[in-house]
């Protein structure tokens, strides 16, 4: 606490010091002579700057670098494409002369930052570069979630901003879908520690303050994950937060506005009227005689332009980070606040970290961290099962002034009474809108969700050096993290008979409590030209999930599981979870030439009473970088060019309690006395095991022309064992579903990522960077043969089915062929069926119904390949960041397009009026493939202009002003909102595959000012 | 000096990590405890809770199943075949289109396209009472009976032994060849166990239960009603019974049968049973916690009103009238529509007349004037019905929920002949009297549904002795003491209702059965077991008129006694083929 307040203190004084330091006239010289670490080689054209001001040079021929400075306090930097960027810290009192090592890295053309213990299991190299993106990629972009930073960065990443509501995170999928039921995301680890996944407060990383991240490292492949056992078969994403290093005080402020204008082409009134008029009179009615009333108000409003406003984003940040006697500190905190585009949709964050660490004798390293978040949302998430908004913005009427009695005349004449028989009603009921009577705004009011997140998070680690060769390091963390969500809900029921409203109360809150510690002996020993090394740790990680529920009134559904979970939602419950690692690691090579690493890590899992079993996870990595031998030593254009290739093993066991048995109160009365008591509602399996990935991988990593341009190459052969499928229980087991381990699947891919520099003179550099992936899911085996479904039977949507030798991802539904023609009137086949004048395909010919067996595949939810394009263009003091994304090849249903036929808003109707008018009534046009959409898209990511002006009036201090667009332009043929927003629920891959009123990605300005002194 | 000061720092350092690591590491108060977990019952208030929750669930089973589907109470699925309890024509006519539609594969006019799914609601009860064995089994594996000694949480064993031996009970009486599961993990082989697999399994449950139970009903365990030692014999008895009849036809067994029940009579008054003087107290509300309850159901208060609510969102309360037994819905386009169960009419016009009768049926109901009672027999009936529709004053009409009718027709039930299959029930109905403030329904006057009664302990006896070739003073007395309380005179008085004297065993054993019928009539556990158990389903289409709705006449045979297990079981396990 003491050193706490002293730094505090210190920081006060720090500003004028800055200032005061560079007043004194006297200037030093330093030499230098920058070298390969391993080789002992010179290295040529080597940038050497002054991290503060503008000053720098490169190095010569014979490596050599002079720099002329005035007395005072420096970092220089030292920084070289392929190699690990350096820093040292330099008092300039007299000349030097430096004899620099820079340890090679194979690396992004960004100069990436890798703090070398960036792993919590020592200082692993897995024989090839892993992709990492560093503190100056973060900084630069003008992002609000610390999850946007994965976006279409790194190859094999497939990251999807699922909904602009404020606050929402990116959903990741590394290396392709790996798991069907269970989540897909991968494992995000903090500073060693990993981010439980639970269900109120699993938004990834949203309580991260972007700026005090240094680094991030993404762990793809099973050879690198098996040290995450359980928990790493979603592939890792490894961030590091930052600790003091130079002194340094940063002031940014952000301001960001968001438009939406990509809205669909509604019908008028008159449209709509005319409409309502053929519809009416090929049923023999007159529409404007028979509703009089309704025809006369005949506002021609677009709902849809109520619905959406503008959002504003603020975001101010602070961070101090130098060193006060023996002590680093870093301290930092952030406010950020953000309207959306949806009224009354709120998001803000504040959060704080810091960071102490000290050196004692050299040879112990202690760090001390705390970080603090709160996070408030308001009406971000979706309602229930769908956007009600959204929704009120497509359907309603043209032609009504929204007044509660107009509303209801529309809805009892006309809607309920005519087109939407039992069946739709209730499909549109569930998707929120057209049985509610309100206006937008008292939606609004008698809906309305909060959720509050409080993260406060422990850290202390340490590292002994025990001798040159030995080390340990040991560290705990302590993190409790409370959610209160707060959920009022109106909804109506409706039938023919009339109406009810149903108010839901819903408090609930969320407590998660982690503990992790671990501890890793290193041993690393070089010996001429052989390189050893030895890590051996073990981890302790236990996490508590507790949850309460109060329903005031009525409840959201009969049983509402924790994601993922067999645990009741019901009232309140806890489950706890806990794992053991024993992690051996060992790695050889000889020369920087040859390498080979082998992990064994075995791994003890604890859950609820049923679940306990070890299990191990070995990997093996093997590489040759092929430029050090003959021929090839000879060629001055290669640099460096790494074969590899790995095998490994993990898991993924969701650890949330899917082997705990359902219980659930069941009420009892006796003499008007009402007692609660907990009984099975249904068994788990008692025997659940996670899901084993096993993966194996090769590539190549070629550095040429002088490291100007970086060619990579993976190609992943993945297969995923004891996949985890919800199976029914037979009832005289009780009944329900439980999760079993039963299938496999395959996931092949190809990565491909070339990074270049076309351009590079003084004044002008162009970084050019480009990767596409593409992966293939494929069912290899089921249990008996048996294809799995998965749909919501709630919900009019075609259904997904994982079926023995199919791809993952399969959309099931009704292929319709168009119009009914006279042709097919004679033709009389059982091959097609005429279901309100338009042909569907009856693949099960068996029947001349159309029914389930009669789906097939009309579109696939996963894509098949994505791309990303970033170029960077750095022109005396200006940087200008452009940023492509691509997804290929994926399909999804268009929910949100299909209500607009249903409440007859939509322009397109008009072709169905005259000859095929009851196809709108049916619930096979729905399940067709006619609202699949192709929802392909390249879009503009980001474009970013910075501007860093050479001088400021402040000496020392650096002032960066940027400004940069988001989803300025987005090509696609999907006839919806937005073709990337539509999951909202769960991990589960098929609400990517339908759009059911997702909030859209906004276009977005933001502007930002920073100063650093 | 310098060095040996900062290495005593970094001492201080370590050995002060170490013991925060070791601090946070051991601080397990840090976590919850796992709260909604019963699979580990670690202490007798958790044994308790969770016995607690198998009452809960069998009144679940029951009465859940009301709110479960559109015309639920699928507990009763089995009765309604039966002579005694029709299925009111609701839940027929959804039948009748269930099996049309089964023959209409190549009808693919889109109007028709949703079928109904009875099927589930057949299932209802399969689903419900394995339910219950379930979380009884999640108990018991955690407990071996034998190496406990403490005699509280013995006692609580013997409850969900007993608990779990009648569903096992119902089940096989319902379903035939079930499945036998005693574990928690989760299983898609399980074959079809025997019936003397079963019957045995259930045996042995009940030998243990009464081994551990209680002798009385202990007052601690209030408000649970909970078995005894009488009451898992007096089961043991039905379940011998059974055993002797089909499909096991031991007849071994009535022996068994006739010893248990003897011994529970010869202690009625150790056990707590006796017999109510007056067969109208039975059914009265502020009298269901009565001796003559051997064991029962409770009434979920609760979820009834949920079901109330769920009706009037489709039909004003005004125009929605409860009888016994029945909910008679007035509707614009069905007309006058009686829901579950009533009774049946033949059944009703050989039931002789007694004050039992009186009692157990209403002969007599009102229905509003100006409502076009479309009579379910046809159009041959019309004539028939009008004569017994009497108007009726004003003054006469039901209070509470028809003020706004003026008058209201009176049907005689007794009077009108036809095959119209329903008489509704009274002895079900609140308070044995019409609405009084627009609510009632089944059962809801009693907050109860027997499951057994003493009467059927001492019929049991009755039909047992003779069987078993001894029809000796006791199995008259039985037999007596229940149709002395039939005719409203005194229990213990010989009385001109008595049974004839000197019977043939055989004679005597079936007069027991009609009395069964007539004593248990529409009651859980009643009829329909006894047609199955003596093999009298065949007999049904004497037993009952030819229903309207029923269409095809009624051909039973041995395909008839049992429900097949549902498809979803069948399914997922091919072993229990039908």
């Amino acid at each position: 606490m003491k050193t706490l307040i002293a730094a505090l203190i210190c920081m006060i004084f720090l500003m004028p010091r800055c200032i005061l330091s560079a007043q004194d006239e006297q200037s030093y010289i330093i030499r230098g002579t920058v070298k390969d670490s391993i080789t002992k080689e010179t290295l040529v054209g080597v940038n050497v700057y002054l991290k503060d001001n503008q000053k720098g040079t490169i190095t010569d021929s014979k490596g050599f670098f002079s720099l002329k400075l005035d007395e005072g306090n420096y970092t220089i930097v030292i920084s070289y494409v392929g190699y690990r960027q350096k820093e040292l810290a330099i008092k300039a009192d007299r000349d030097y002369s430096l004899e620099i090592f820079l340890s090679q890295q194979v690396t992004s053309l960004e100069e990436v930052k890798i703090t070398g213990q960036r792993r919590f299991f020592g200082n692993m190299d897995y024989g090839r570069e892993i992709p990492s993106l560093g503190a100056d990629i973060i900084e630069k972009q003008n992002i609000n979630n610390a999850s946007d930073i994965l976006h279409a960065r790194v190859a094999g990443v497939w990251a999807t901003k699922t909904s602009g509501a404020p606050g929402d995170h990116e959903k990741i999928r590394i290396r392709g879908q790996n798991s069907f039921f269970s989540s897909a995301e991968p494992l995000y680890v903090v500073d060693g520690v990993p981010v439980p996944i639970v269900n109120m407060s699993s938004l990834g990383i949203a309580d991260l303050n972007i700026n005090d991240i240094e680094n991030i490292t993404i762990l793809k492949d099973a050879s690198s994950t098996a040290l995450y056992g359980f928990q790493g078969g979603n592939g890792v994403v490894l961030i590091d937060t930052k600790k003091g290093m130079e002194q340094r005080i940063n002031f940014t402020t952000k301001f960001g506005y968001q438009w939406f204008d990509n809205f669909y082409d509604l019908m008028t009134s008159e449209e709509q009227l005319a409409a309502f008029d053929s519809i009416y009179s090929i049923l023999g009615y007159n529409y404007r005689n028979t509703y009089p009333p309704f025809t006369d108000t005949l506002c021609n409003r677009d709902r849809q332009k109520d619905i959406f406003q503008n959002g504003l984003l603020t975001e101010n940040q602070f961070s101090a980070s130098g060193k006060f006697k023996n002590t680093n500190y870093y301290f930092s905190a952030n406010y950020m606040s953000q309207k959306g585009i949806l009224p009354e949709s709120k998001y803000d964050r504040y959060t704080f970290s810091s960071k102490l660490s000290r050196n004692f004798l050299r040879k112990l390293a202690v760090e001390i961290g705390y970080r603090r978040s709160k996070q408030g949302n308001e009406n971000n998430q979706n309602i229930y099962k769908g956007n009600r908004l959204v929704f009120e913005g497509i359907n309603r009427s043209p032609c009504l002034e929204c007044t509660p009695d107009t509303l209801m005349r529309e809805k009892i004449n006309f809607a309920d009474t005519f087109f939407y028989g039992g069946y739709l009603t209730r499909i549109l009921q569930d998707y929120g809108q057209l049985v509610n009577n309100e206006l937008p705004s008292s939606i609004i009011s008698e809906n309305n969700h909060t959720l509050g997140i409080n993260t406060n998070i422990f850290n202390i680690s340490a590292r002994l050096q025990i001798n040159d060769h030995l080390s340990l390091n040991a560290m705990g963390s302590l993190m409790f993290r409370k959610s209160d969500y707060d959920l009022k809900y109106g909804y109506f029921f409706y039938s023919t008979y009339g109406q009810y409203m149903n108010n839901i109360l819903l408090k609930s809150r969320e407590e998660v409590i982690l503990l992790n510690h671990q501890y890793n002996l290193s041993y690393n020993r070089n010996f001429n030209k052989h390189e050893v090394d030895f890590v051996a740790a073990y981890r302790y990680y236990q996490d508590n999930l507790w949850w309460e529920v109060d329903t005031l009134q009525g409840s959201l559904e009969k049983y509402s599981y924790l994601r993922n979970s067999m645990a009741a939602y019901g009232v309140k419950g806890s489950v706890r979870r806990l794992m053991h690692s024993f992690v051996a690691n060992m790695s050889y090579n000889y020369n920087r030439k040859y390498f080979i690493s082998a992990v064994a890590n075995i791994s003890k899992i604890k859950e609820g009473y049923f679940i306990e079993y070890y299990s191990l996870f070995p990997s093996l990595a093997l590489s040759w970088d092929l430029a050090k031998e003959w021929p090839f030593k000879n060629l001055r254009w290669l640099n460096s060019c790494n074969i590899y290739t790995n095998w490994g093993n993990s898991g993924n066991y969701p650890l949330n309690g899917l082997a705990n048995d359902l219980y659930q109160d069941y009420n009892y009365t006796y003499r008007e006395v009402s007692v609660y008591r907990p009984a099975v509602e249904q068994f788990a399996n008692h025997f659940l095991r996670h899901e084993s990935t096993s993966e194996f991988n090769v590539g190549f990593d070629m550095n040429i022309l002088n490291n100007r341009l970086n060619l990579k190459a993976a190609r992943y052969l993945k297969e995923i064992d004891d996949l985890i499928v919800l199976r029914d229980i037979p009832q005289y087991y009780g009944g329900g579903k439980q999760y079993v381990n039963l299938g496999t699947i395959s996931v092949t891919g190809s990565e491909l990522e070339i990074d270049a520099i076309p351009v590079k003179r003084e004044n002008f550099t162009w970084y050019a960077k480009f990767n596409i992936s593409s992966s293939d899911q494929r069912v290899i085996t089921l249990l008996e043969d048996r294809p799995m479904e998965f749909n919501d039977p709630d919900i009019l949507i075609p259904k997904f089915v994982i079926e023995e030798n199919r791809q993952m991802g399969n959309i099931y539904g009704y292929k319709c062929l168009g119009k009914w023609t006279q042709e097919d009137r004679d033709a009389k086949t059982n091959r097609y069926i005429n279901r309100g004048e338009m042909k569907f395909l009856n693949a099960d010919s068996t029947n001349k119904k159309l029914d389930d067996k009669d789906k097939v595949v009309i579109g696939n939810a996963i894509p098949q390949y994505t791309w990303n394009l970033t170029n960077t263009f750095r022109i005396y003091n200006f940087s200008i960041d452009l940023l492509w994304y691509a997804v290929i090849g994926i399909e999804k249903f268009n929910a949100t397009r299909a209500a607009t036929f249903m409440a007859v808003t939509n322009k397109e109707i008009n072709n169905y009026i005259n000859d095929t008018l009851p196809v709108i009534r049916y619930e096979e046009f729905y399940q067709s493939d006619l609202f699949i959409d192709d929802a392909s898209f390249i879009r503009l990511k980001t474009i970013t202009v910075s501007y860093e002006p050479s001088k400021v009036f402040i000496k020392n201090a650096k002032i960066n002003l940027s400004i940069s667009f988001e989803n300025l332009i987005t090509m696609t043929k999907y006839r919806g909102y937005d073709p990337e927003a539509t999951i909202f629920t769960d991990n589960n891959f098929s609400d990517n595959a339908i759009d059911k009123g997702a909030v859209p990605n906004p276009k977005a300005m933001y502007i930002s000012l920073g100063i650093t002194f | 000096m310098r060095t040996g000061y900062k290495s005593k720092n970094t001492a201080k350092f370590f050995i002060s990590f170490t013991i925060i690591t070791l601090l946070v590491s051991g601080c397990e108060k840090l976590f919850h405890e796992e709260e909604i977990s019963l699979a580990n019952i670690t202490s007798y208030e958790q044994l308790v809770e969770a016995a607690q929750g198998l009452y809960g669930q069998l009144a679940h089973s029951f009465f859940g199943s009301l709110t479960g589907n559109d015309n639920g109470m699928a507990y009763y699925q089995p009765n309604i075949k039966s002579d005694d309890l029709s299925s009111g024509i609701g839940y027929l006519r959804s039948l009748y289109w269930t099996s049309q539609l089964k023959h209409c594969e190549d009808y693919y006019d889109p109007s028709f396209t949703t079928e109904y799914e009875y099927t589930d609601e057949i299932n209802y009860t399969w689903r419900g009472l394995y339910k219950i064995i379930g979380s009884a089994n999640n108990i018991l594996t955690q407990f071996d009976y034998k190496t406990i000694s403490d005699r509280q949480i013995l006692e609580i064993l013997g409850e969900i032994y007993f608990i779990r031996a009648y569903c096992y009970f119902r089940l096989t009486r319902t379903y035939g060849r079930i499945p036998i599961v005693n574990d928690v993990d989760v299983k898609y082989d399980v074959p079809r166990a025997t019936f003397e697999e079963i019957y045995e399994f259930i045996e042995n449950d009940l030998k243990i239960a009464t081994g551990i139970l209680p002798a009385t009903n202990p007052a601690a365990r209030e408000p649970f009603a909970t078995p005894h030692i009488g009451t898992a014999k007096a089961l043991l008895a039905e379940v011998y019974l059974s055993w002797a009849g089909y499909p096991c036809r031991d007849r071994s067994k009535y022996a068994l049968a006739a010893q248990e029940a003897g011994e529970i009579i010869e202690n009625e008054a150790s056990y707590g049973f006796e017999i109510l003087n007056n067969f109208a107290d039975l059914w009265l509300n502020d009298n269901s916690d009565n001796n003559e309850n051997v064991f029962s159901i409770n009434y979920i208060t609760g979820e009834y009103r949920v079901m109330d609510d769920f009706y009037q969102g489709f039909f004003q309360i005004d125009n929605r009238y409860f009888l016994g037994g029945t909910y008679i819905m007035l509707s614009d386009t069905l007309g006058f529509m009686p829901f579950f169960y009533p009774g049946r009419r033949k059944f009703f016009n050989t039931y002789p007349a007694s004050y039992r009768k009186d009692i157990t049926f209403f002969t007599t109901i009102y229905i509003p004037h100006g409502y076009q009672y479309e009579y379910p027999g046809g159009e041959d009936n019309i004539d028939t019905l009008e004569t017994y529709i009497k108007p009726v004053e004003p003054h006469l009409t039901p209070s509470g929920n028809i003020t706004s009718i003026d008058t209201c027709y009176l049907i005689h039930f007794d009077k009108v002949h036809s095959p119209c299959d329903e008489v509704p029930y009274r002895k079900f109905y609140y308070g044995l009297d019409y609405p009084k403030e627009g609510r009632g329904g089944f059962a809801s006057g009693l907050n109860k549904i027997y499951l057994f009664r003493y009467a059927q302990t001492l019929l049991t006896y009755a039909e047992a002795a003779a069987r078993s070739g001894e029809v000796n003073s006791l199995a008259y007395e039985c037999v007596n003491r229940i149709r002395r309380r039939a005719h409203n005179v005194d229990l213990n008085t010989p009385s001109p209702y008595d049974l004839q004297p000197f019977l043939s065993a055989e004679v005597f054993a079936d007069s027991v059965v009609w009395e069964r019928a007539w004593e248990l009539t529409g009651e859980l556990e009643g009829r329909w077991f006894d047609l199955i158990r003596l093999e009298m389903v065949e007999e049904l289409p004497n037993l009952r008129y030819q229903d309207f709705y029923d269409g095809p006449p009624n051909a039973f045979d041995k395909s008839e006694y049992f429900f097949p297990i549902p498809d979803y079981d069948v399914n997922l396990n091919p072993d229990l083929e039908n």
